[in-house]
């Protein structure tokens, strides 16, 4: 995270035609500006593609930032770029063929993810049981719900910062991330046995 | 779902619970109902145990790094190198301000909307530029359209042939016969508007105006004359007896060589020749017929003036119906009809024999005038009979008509001719203002969308 005073100079200089000064930012913000999009779209592909069309909007609209979070300002993007594609999908959808090991390829995305040396094989496969299990619940949920539920819980903003992301008011904020919560809860007990100790009563 | 001790506490106000942004007021009555309510506890703990799980959940992977390239970007190569342009002191800042404007936003719809623009401003003022104060031109056109149209010596195109017709009768005293044949038809109209350029040129010009033809214009006098023999039967009677009094009294000098009814395909060749070829002479043929006509017209010097005007409106006439394409037989069409309706008595010859031999019979008629006569009155009746009812006005009056019409005529006649070559054709201006309208529809639309896509935030 860079401080307030070198971001808004790399925006400036972006604004001012500086290629390079605008990927800098690029840099910072396309783990979150993928992750949001993945969550959204539930597709990796897509979700790039969505990914790569903001940055370039974001380039060229770079003129129209007002100021303020320009992390707020480009997940907006982002997120508008993501309801486009939901809606261009529903009006064409189509079916990948790379889908057809869904489940398999769940597993092996995760499986590059052996960092820890300590983790017991069981235990790492459980962890892993376990974030398949929670993505597709997350999945499962209405994609205003799931932007709110990945924004809040997984990204960790606040309210108030969802808000200015996403363009939703204050209180349906509020009122999505809890509906998201409850969904994704029920749907956790229905595996409990992927659940800690705190899940069950 | 809600525990009855505490229905207050929801799972809402426990989801903001977790996210601490609840009232102290509300996070006390929390906290008393997870102490006195184990149900409220378990949904505040599987509340935090998801949030937990969402919270443990591993960053995603990028598949592939985003930066931008210069392509992606739409700039240039060489524009993209530099991290920071140098400060330009020649340009000011409104046009940095207005460069960095125009940059901004799709240059899809940017280009777009500037093409339409251009579009319609060429379709705006190009008109103009191709005709030159074609407003005014118009308006002259008009007031001299009306003018011409509010004049009563303006008339209109069959009129006018009337006229004309009677004014050669008037300026062509001497003229007896009309050419025979296609090729002598155009010569003889060469020659006509040789020595009547004025009188010839009005119906001319003034059929051009109203979108006809010089053909057309003498058709329509051919064809009035053939579609109406009956209605003008009297007529034709009537000047013919007003046109030359010496007519009526040929006429019964070759009717008793005739038997009514004998032949009633005889045409008007018959019957010119009836009263004028020799003995002898072959009636079918019309142009034998004619020269024999003419030899005889030649011979009877002292015909009667009023008698050389009737045929030369006929002259006129039937030039212009063979002018027209209007083939001989056509014209002998015509003149049956009138003809056999006005006079049967002249066209049948008695004994059914041929048409020249009856002429050469009712052509021994002595009385030269007569024989004139009896030659203009088939001709004249049957072919023009509009053209008839001129030449049974005096000759004062012909030729008082003559010099009024001609003049209000051509003036009308001008300025049609400028209407015409000025004024832009009507789909063509109705094309342009299509087009321009909808350039200027596009305009918009691209503009909208240009500035939509400007402003990112405004999508959602």
């Amino acid at each position: 995270m860079l401080p307030s005073g070198a971001e808004q100079q790399l925006i400036e200089q972006a604004n001012a035609g500086d290629l390079n000064a605008f990927n800098q930012l690029v840099l910072i913000y396309q783990n979150l500006a993928y992750s949001v999009a993945y969550r959204t779209l539930q597709d990796e592909d897509a979700a790039a593609d969505a990914v790569q069309e903001s940055m370039i909007k974001a380039f060229r609209g770079l003129a129209g930032f007002q100021g303020g979070s320009f992390k707020s300002w480009l997940v907006r993007i982002v997120v508008n770029t993501c309801y486009d594609m939901l809606r261009s999908l529903k009006r064409r959808p189509t079916t990948s063929l790379d889908d057809f090991d869904d489940s398999d390829e769940l597993s092996s995305d995760y499986s590059a993810q052996l960092e820890d040396p300590l983790e017991r094989p069981d235990a790492f496969v459980q962890r892993m049981e376990l974030s398949a299990l929670i993505e597709q619940g997350i999945g499962r949920l209405p994609a205003d719900q799931r932007l709110a539920l990945t924004l809040c819980d997984i990204h960790g903003y606040a309210y108030e910062e969802i808000s200015a992301m996403t363009g939703m008011p204050m209180g349906t904020v509020k009122s999505r991330i809890n509906r998201a919560r409850a969904r994704l809860r029920e749907y956790l007990l229905q595996h409990s046995e992927l659940l800690p100790a705190s899940f069950r009563p | 779902m809600t525990s009855a001790p505490y229905p207050q506490v929801t799972n809402e106000l426990l989801s903001a619970y977790i996210d601490e942004a609840v009232s102290e007021d509300e996070r006390r009555l929390i906290e008393k109902a997870v102490a006195g309510d184990p149900e409220v506890a378990w949904r505040l703990a599987t509340l935090r145990a998801t949030v937990q799980l969402l919270r443990e959940l591993p960053a995603l992977s990028l598949p592939r790094s985003f930066l931008l390239t210069p392509e992606q970007a739409g700039q240039h190569a060489a524009s993209a190198a530099p991290a920071k342009p140098a400060p330009d002191t020649l340009s000011p800042g409104w046009w940095q301000a207005w460069v960095h404007f125009w940059r901004a936003g799709s240059p899809v719809l940017r280009n777009a909307m500037a093409a339409s623009f251009a579009l319609l401003l060429v379709l705006l003022i190009a008109p103009r530029l191709v005709v030159p104060g074609s407003l005014s031109e118009t308006s002259l056109s008009e007031a001299a359209a009306t003018q011409t149209a509010s004049s009563p010596l303006a008339q209109p195109a069959p009129a006018l042939v009337q006229t004309a017709a009677s004014d050669r009768a008037e300026s062509r005293p001497d003229a007896a016969f009309a050419p025979p044949a296609g090729g002598q038809v155009e010569a003889a109209q060469a020659k006509a508007i040789q020595e009547a350029p004025a009188q010839q040129d009005a119906p001319l010009a003034a059929a051009k105006a109203a979108g006809q033809t010089a053909a057309d214009v003498t058709g329509q006098a051919a064809s009035q004359t053939a579609a109406q023999p009956v209605e003008d039967e009297t007529l034709a009677e009537d000047s013919t007896v007003a046109a030359a009094g010496a007519l009526n009294s040929a006429m019964p000098a070759s009717t008793p060589a005739s038997a009514p009814g004998a032949r009633p395909e005889a045409g008007p060749n018959d019957g010119l020749s009836m009263a004028a070829a020799p003995a002898g002479a072959a009636a079918a043929d019309g142009s034998s017929v004619l020269d024999a006509a003419r030899e005889q017209m030649s011979s009877s010097a002292g015909a009667a003036p009023a008698a050389s005007a009737v045929s030369a409106a006929s002259d006129v006439a039937s030039a212009s119906a063979f002018s027209t394409g209007v083939t001989t037989a056509g014209v002998t069409e015509t003149s049956q009809q009138a003809y056999t309706t006005e006079e049967p008595a002249a066209v049948a010859p008695a004994s059914g024999q041929e048409t020249g031999q009856e002429t050469g019979a009712s052509a021994t008629s002595e009385n030269p005038a007569a024989a004139v006569a009896a030659i203009a009155v088939p001709t004249t009746i049957p072919t023009t009979i509009p053209t008839t009812i001129p030449t049974a006005v005096p000759a004062a009056e012909v030729a008082e008509t003559a010099p009024n019409s001609v003049p209000a005529a051509s003036a009308g006649v001008a300025d049609s001719a400028l209407v015409v070559q000025v004024r832009p054709p009507a789909w063509l201006s109705i094309a342009l203002q299509t087009a321009a309208l909808l350039a200027g529809m596009a305009t918009i639309v691209f503009a909208l969308l240009w500035w939509r896509s400007r402003l990112p935030n405004s999508h959602a």
